[in-house]
């Protein structure tokens, strides 16, 4: 072997016989695995290298809970091997141990130990993985503005391919069919910068023929959130002047950093990223990108204020249609989550609203930033009071 | 038909549930183009002596690439580089032995295949 760890030599009899007790992830034999010596102490084993003479062995310990999390997805091979404790094990291929010795963790050259992030087993590998990066975010000062990004960011981002995906498939769906695309399970929470990894929804309860919508539907998602990630790789390429692109990159906006504050750079990984070993990682030279991209497709684009009723609510595609007292339509809006109480008190209770907004001219929706109790009467739209631009 | 194999096999290995090699299957390497020490054994390189016999007669392989990209970040040494194969008749027996990771495939190569030559590097880590 090409490298060496010093440090303080151990007898081999204090491992036990180095059986497997559970062998926790096995290719060419196992590879990572739990043994136990005779004191009842249980160790976490993982090859870290081998020649044609020796297999060296990282070992720590452990215990069943930490099993238990790393097997669950909780936490990633990393975690459960940076114990305080730490071994270095060679074993002839006959199995006998020929040297031990204790070191610590942070001795362990890089690439001998998994990478940043990565779970037991691909199955377990989050939909979306979203870390903070910024040279004052650490462990025990991660501002709350960090946090709320992370979530708000990586909802948004997932709702935005979501709504698009979903958008010609959600007639007679229940109320939060949509909501379970963004709205995702935290599988795991980082605190050394900040990193929240979400797992795909939890289709147990469900139908066969949903799960393999909701496989088809996150594929899809995939596909053209790695077309925008790719893009974004390459600073001369553009993307092609379309609703897709659009809606690619108003996600990425949601992720990308911003021009300001404590977070500089953002690790994107996951499922939906695509089969990498590392995550994307998104600069705020991406953001000024993803920014001036979203600019020139939007040039269509410009603020709104209407003032009507709200006679027609869509709880799935969280949109209405604001129609003056006549029953003319004016704008059919699209909300966000944050919005959906407002806007069904004012459906349900037959209130005049003001919707402040922006409008695409090309989609014919209005985006709405806020929604606002009209206190005074709607005259029709024929008087040209209903509508206005702001 | 699946060829021979080496006569110094346990009996009954490959097991009977095995089915004639066929498809796609990825493994990391460290060599490009891969070498025959890329695709030895346990049982060629004098590995793991108590471990189950026909499993050391038999190359581990992944059905899907996903997999090979896991597992080389789980386990950066092991090469950084992924080949695939595509499998035939001719080629042996092969095995799901997936446990938790549902493409782990056992590949019992005959006798006479070159095993190496079948394969090409399509990712570079």
């Amino acid at each position: 072997m090409d490298w060496d760890v010093d440090g303080v030599t151990c007898g081999p009899e204090y491992f036990g016989d180095f059986e497997p007790r559970e062998v926790l992830y096995e290719f060419d034999g196992p590879r990572i695995f739990t043994i136990a010596n005779g004191a009842g102490d249980d160790f976490l084993v993982y090859i870290c290298d081998e020649d044609d003479e020796h297999t060296r062995h990282l070992v720590v310990p452990t215990s069943d809970a930490i099993v238990k999390a790393l097997c669950s997805g909780l936490i990633t091979v990393l975690d459960a091997l940076n114990q305080p404790w730490t071994w270095l094990v060679d074993r002839a291929h006959n199995g006998q141990i020929e040297r031990a010795r204790k070191i610590a963790f942070r001795q362990m050259p890089d690439g001998t130990i998994p990478l940043h992030g990565t779970l037991l087993w691909p199955s377990l590998r989050p939909l979306l993985s979203v870390r903070m990066v910024g040279a004052s975010i650490e462990r025990g000062h991660v501002p709350a503005s960090v946090i709320r990004r992370t979530v708000d960011g990586a909802s948004a981002a997932l709702k935005t391919l979501a709504e698009w995906i979903l958008s010609t498939k959600t007639e007679g769906r229940p109320s939060d069919f949509l909501r379970q695309y963004y709205d995702l399970p935290a599988q795991r929470f980082a605190f050394a910068s900040f990193e929240i990894a979400f797992a795909a929804p939890d289709v147990a309860q469900q139908s066969e023929l949903f799960t393999r919508e909701n496989e088809s539907a996150l594929d899809r998602m995939g596909e053209i959130f790695q077309a925008g990630l790719s893009w974004l790789q390459q600073p001369t390429a553009d993307l092609p002047s379309s609703e897709e692109s659009r809606v690619i990159l108003e996600a990425l906006a949601k992720l990308t950093p911003p021009k300001h504050g404590v977070v500089t750079e953002v690790y994107v990984g996951g499922r939906l990223t695509g089969p990498r070993e590392l995550p994307y990682v998104l600069t705020r030279g991406a953001s000024e990108r993803v920014h001036r991209a979203l600019r020139k497709l939007n040039a269509d684009v410009r603020p709104v204020k209407h003032t009507g009723l709200i006679r027609e609510f869509d709880k799935d595609k969280l949109s209405f249609t604001l129609r003056d007292p006549l029953g003319k339509d004016i704008a059919r809006c699209a909300f966000s989550e944050s919005a959906y109480d407002d806007a069904f008190a004012a459906f349900e209770n037959d209130e005049v609203i003001v919707v402040l907004g922006h409008e695409s001219q090309s989609r014919q929706v209005v985006d709405v930033l806020s929604i606002g109790i009209e206190p005074r009467p709607v005259q029709p739209a024929a008087q040209e009071t209903a509508s206005e631009r702001a | 038909m699946s060829g021979t194999f080496p006569s110094g096999w346990p009996c009954d290995c490959p097991p009977d549930s095995a089915e004639d090699a066929a498809g796609k299957v990825f493994r990391i390497v460290k060599n490009d183009p891969p070498i025959a020490k890329d695709f030895e054994t346990h049982h060629e390189a004098g590995k793991l002596p108590n471990a189950p016999p026909c499993l050391r007669w038999g190359v581990s392989v992944f059905r899907l690439v996903d997999d090979a990209v896991h597992q080389r970040a789980l386990f950066p040494k092991l090469g950084n580089r992924i080949a695939e194969g595509t499998l035939q008749t001719t080629h042996g027996k092969a095995m799901l032995t997936q446990g938790k990771r549902p493409t782990h495939t056992t590949w019992w190569p005959a006798n006479e295949v070159d095993r190496c030559a079948s394969f090409t590097v399509v990712v570079v880590l």
